[in-house]
């Protein structure tokens, strides 16, 4: 006689397709004359006793899979087992390894999969990251602290902690670090090398190690601090601690210090220590005068691109330069622009960027605007709306609520380079390209474009605009350099080395008011 | 990286550099006009190309692949994606609001900024036997849902019920045999009671993650709201209906429930709303019916059955065309070439 045996699988949800298979390989096993995999609902639970078999499905809800074979009694059991093995299989062939990868669902879960970690890259919602950066403190761990939106009060606390612990909390809001030969978060593939670098800017850090990268030297550690630790009231916690790290790190022959103007007191505490760090230090805080910031052994400078070339003149054993900038010298005979085509409008994904180069614009010329003012440049009033020579920084959060930052997403950038060459009074579209992790996989597909779009526009009114950028990237990063640099100048971009020849390009070009070969 | 995406407009693979604190920004397309602008919750199951989060309201939110027909409830991607499964997993939350839908434990954002809103609604068709047109598109639709739909759900059953094998196929049978003349009565009558009463049977019934019951159940409604513009009657019945159905739709499970419960509203999915917009004159009957046939492994074949029964619902038309066509579940060449045309199954049911 016949027997049946059920078993209910609470809230499983199959596809149709692998319930149809679990059914058709149950009915196939030996002993087994008719099996069903079916959502255990009311009607399919009547429908089963309508067919003459009895399940005891006490407690079953519509949300459970019900497995029932009807057969030889002997063989049941082994075909449910069969049916839960199966079950399982189709979850590892559906990605059982990522899955495993993924369980660990606390960092202490997490250490115990990775063994000997000594960090921890927290990225979560800002409410939460405080309290799991403590907990990764309380473990031992360094943290990278990736999320933004964590108080002063709490990045305190967390850094105080940290020192306690001879730790480090890079962050909040660190986009940027190299550890180890490793880029976490936003950086780019780069040789590993004598040169280390301490940060309170990520695309500061990505400038620096990419211009060290090229000049044919190497980073042996980058480290982020988060752009607030050298305000007064962290004190430059975590700058001090890389400080002090690369200083004892065989491995470091130079350390460069890159941030905004620090609060004055933390200043004078960060120099004090890298005079004694008992290796050469460039220090580059954008917008100091580096005279005052110049200590012996303190070889300071003006622009990130200074930074890195100065540190790599001392790895080679010369004297840096106090600085490398040359304007740009451009050829006779070159076409005019119209008259009313006076200005230079740069649109930046990268925020050190839009700050460097406000800063060398305010020292070239006059009306300069930016949404990151300098003590040369005026605070621009509408972001929407460019006057006069305006630099915009579009990873500033007015811009990137509810959407990805410009890195990403570039449709408000390229929006913009339309709407900007629309502008009777543009002269000059003054760009970032950011290559490396994080980054925009091809920047020349949304960039050549907007460029042809934008010529088109500014055309159809008798003008022309040039294009001037630099790109952030080396020849190792997964967005192709060569191509990218190809594509763009195929489109009439002029390439720069660096933001700050960049810069000074742009504002040679509409300081003599012509249009250089490229910018068509 | 978590979240590995293949290419383009899809949405990259990337953090956002500390703004969102999460590490992957994926866009979507398609945002279905049952979704609701805000809701928190949870991931409830995932499949490889469809994952469903089930807000606090018990409403179910779905994010489709790039490839899959648009939904009522769902969310689609812009471009190809790697499969949902390892990344995304039951218990997960979630929290969706105008702009994005999050699901921060895996890392993942979708952003909807750029989303269009799609709206599920059916296409009017007017049955009418003098049409020769609408009776060819019938036909069409029948012929080609009986040659390629699968040997297993309703279809097999009701093409061919003396040839059922299992002791629950025949119970199935015998089911529909019993039920279906009542509905069809019931439709006729513009009777909510006993076409609730009809639907009580079906609901939850037969095998497939969303029963075939069920899908049947949102075929047949399909057929009704899309009878709707041109009889009388129909109109007031469904608005009568939908209250009538609504605690129905809690004897299956949340997935069918969301569907019913769309379908109820009028809200179809795309698949679906083609055919009837074939059967209304624009478009290819066979491709439409082909592409619907291709959700799920019985689901499409269930729902245009009772699409098919909606829009005719008298049994004669319900069994399979006579010879030389074979019972379903044993595709010829052209079944074959549907097949190989309608692509890869929607995971999704």
């Amino acid at each position: 006689m016949s027997a049946t045996l059920v078993k209910i699988v609470a809230r499983e949800y199959r596809d149709s397709v692998s319930l149809m298979q679990l059914s058709a390989m149950l009915g196939k096993l030996p002993g087994v004359e008719q099996a069903s995999a079916v959502m255990a609902t009311e009607n399919n639970l009547a429908l089963l006793a309508e067919a003459g078999l009895r399940v005891d499905a006490k407690g079953a809800h519509a949300s459970d899979l019900m497995i029932v074979v009807q057969g030889e009694k002997s063989a049941l059991p082994a075909a449910i087992e069969e049916a839960m093995k199966s079950l399982t299989r189709q979850t590892e062939d559906n990605g059982g390894e990522a899955r495993a990868a993924l369980r660990p669902r606390s960092i202490q879960m997490a250490l115990k999969v990775a063994g000997e970690a000594n960090m921890a890259l927290i990225s979560t919602p800002g409410d939460y990251a405080a309290a799991e950066a403590m907990k990764a403190l309380r473990l031992g761990l360094n943290v990278m602290l990736f999320s933004n939106n964590v108080s002063v009060e709490e990045e305190l606390a967390l850094k105080q902690f940290a020192r306690e612990q001879d730790l480090i909390v890079m962050g909040p809001d660190c986009g940027t670090a190299i550890i180890n030969g490793t880029p976490l978060a936003f950086a780019n593939v780069v040789k590993r090398g004598p040169v280390g670098a301490v940060g309170a800017s990520g695309t500061g850090l990505q400038q620096v190690t990419v211009l060290v990268d090229r000049l044919g030297s190497g980073i042996s550690q980058a480290i982020g601090t988060g752009g607030r630790d050298l305000y007064q009231e962290i004190g430059g916690i975590s700058m001090l601690k890389g400080l002090k790290d690369l200083a004892n790190d065989p491995a470091t022959q130079v350390i460069v210090l890159i941030s905004k103007p620090p609060a004055p007191q933390v200043a004078e505490r960060v120099l004090a220590e890298a005079a004694k760090a008992g290796k050469p230090v460039v220090a580059v805080f954008l917008g100091a005068d580096p005279a005052s910031i110049a200590r012996k052994g303190v070889h300071a400078v003006k622009t990130l691109e200074d930074a890195a070339r100065a540190a790599v003149a001392i790895v080679k054993g010369e004297k840096p330069r106090d600085s490398y900038a040359d304007m740009p010298d451009l050829p006779a005979g070159l076409p005019k622009f119209a008259d009313s085509q006076r200005y230079i409008r740069g649109l930046y994904s990268g925020g050190t960027f839009c700050y460097e180069a406000t800063l060398l614009l305010g020292e070239l010329l006059a009306e300069v605007h930016s949404n990151t003012p300098t003590r040369n440049a005026h605070e621009l009033a509408d972001v929407w709306q460019s006057h006069h020579h305006t630099l915009v920084d579009l990873g500033d959060d007015v811009f990137t609520r509810g959407r990805p930052h410009p890195m990403i997403d570039y449709r408000l950038r390229t929006e913009r380079i339309v709407k900007e060459a629309e502008d009777p009074q543009t002269a000059v579209i003054l760009l970032d390209v950011l290559l490396g992790y994080g980054s925009h996989m091809d920047p020349a597909s949304e960039f050549v474009p907007a460029i042809h779009r934008a010529r088109t526009a500014a055309a159809s009114q008798g003008r022309s605009v040039a294009f001037v950028g630099q790109i952030c990237g080396t020849a190792a990063d997964t967005q192709d350099l060569a191509r990218q640099s190809r594509a763009l100048t195929e489109a009439g971009m002029l390439l720069t080395e660096s933001n700050a020849q960049a810069v000074r390009l742009a504002a040679a070009i509409v300081a003599a008011g012509v249009l250089p070969r490229g910018g068509h | 990286m978590p979240w590995p995406q293949s290419e383009s407009d899809g949405g990259r693979c990337a953090t956002s550099h500390g703004r969102l604190g999460v590490p992957c920004v994926v866009r979507a397309d398609r945002i279905g006009d049952r979704v609701p602008v805000f809701a928190s919750g949870r991931v409830h199951s995932v499949f490889e190309h469809a994952c469903n989060i089930e807000t606090r309201t018990g409403e179910l939110v779905t994010l489709l692949a790039q490839d899959l027909g648009n939904v009522p409830h769902g969310i689609r991607l812009a471009g190809p994606v790697a499969p949902f499964e390892p990344w995304l997993i039951p218990g997960q939350n979630a929290i969706l609001d105008k702009v994005a839908l999050r699901v921060s434990d895996a890392g993942m954002t979708v952003d909807l900024s750029g989303a269009a809103v799609w709206r599920g609604g059916v296409a009017a068709v007017a049955i009418d036997t003098r049409n020769a047109t609408r009776a060819v598109a019938l036909r069409e639709l029948r012929t080609t849902l009986y040659e390629c739909a699968p040997a297993q759900g309703f279809a097999p059953l009701l093409a061919a019920p003396a040839s059922t094998r299992s002791s629950v196929d025949r119970a199935v049978a015998a089911r529909l045999s019993h039920t279906l003349p009542l509905l069809a009565r019931a439709t006729e009558q513009r009777d909510v009671t006993a076409v609730a009463a009809a639907a009580a049977r079906l609901v939850g019934l037969g095998p497939g993650l969303t029963p075939s019951g069920d899908d049947f159940i949102v075929g047949y409604l399909a057929a009704l709201w899309s009878r709707a513009g041109h009889e009388n009657g129909i109109d007031a019945m469904l608005h009568s209906l939908a209250d009538s159905l609504a605690p129905l739709f809690l004897r299956t499970n949340a997935i069918s429930r969301q569907m019913l419960s769309d379908a109820a509203q009028g809200r179809f999915a795309e698949r679906l709303i083609d055919v009837t917009g074939a059967v209304a004159g624009m478009g290819d009957v066979v491709d439409a019916t082909a592409n619907a046939l291709a959700s799920g492994h019985s689901s499409g074949a269930d729902t245009l059955c009772g699409l098919l029964f909606g829009y005719a619902p008298d049994m004669a038309m319900l069994a399979a065309p006579s010879s030389p066509h074979r019972p379903p579940g044993q595709p010829h060449l052209r079944a074959a070439r549907l097949e190989r045309r309608a692509g890869r199954a929607a995971a999704l049911a």
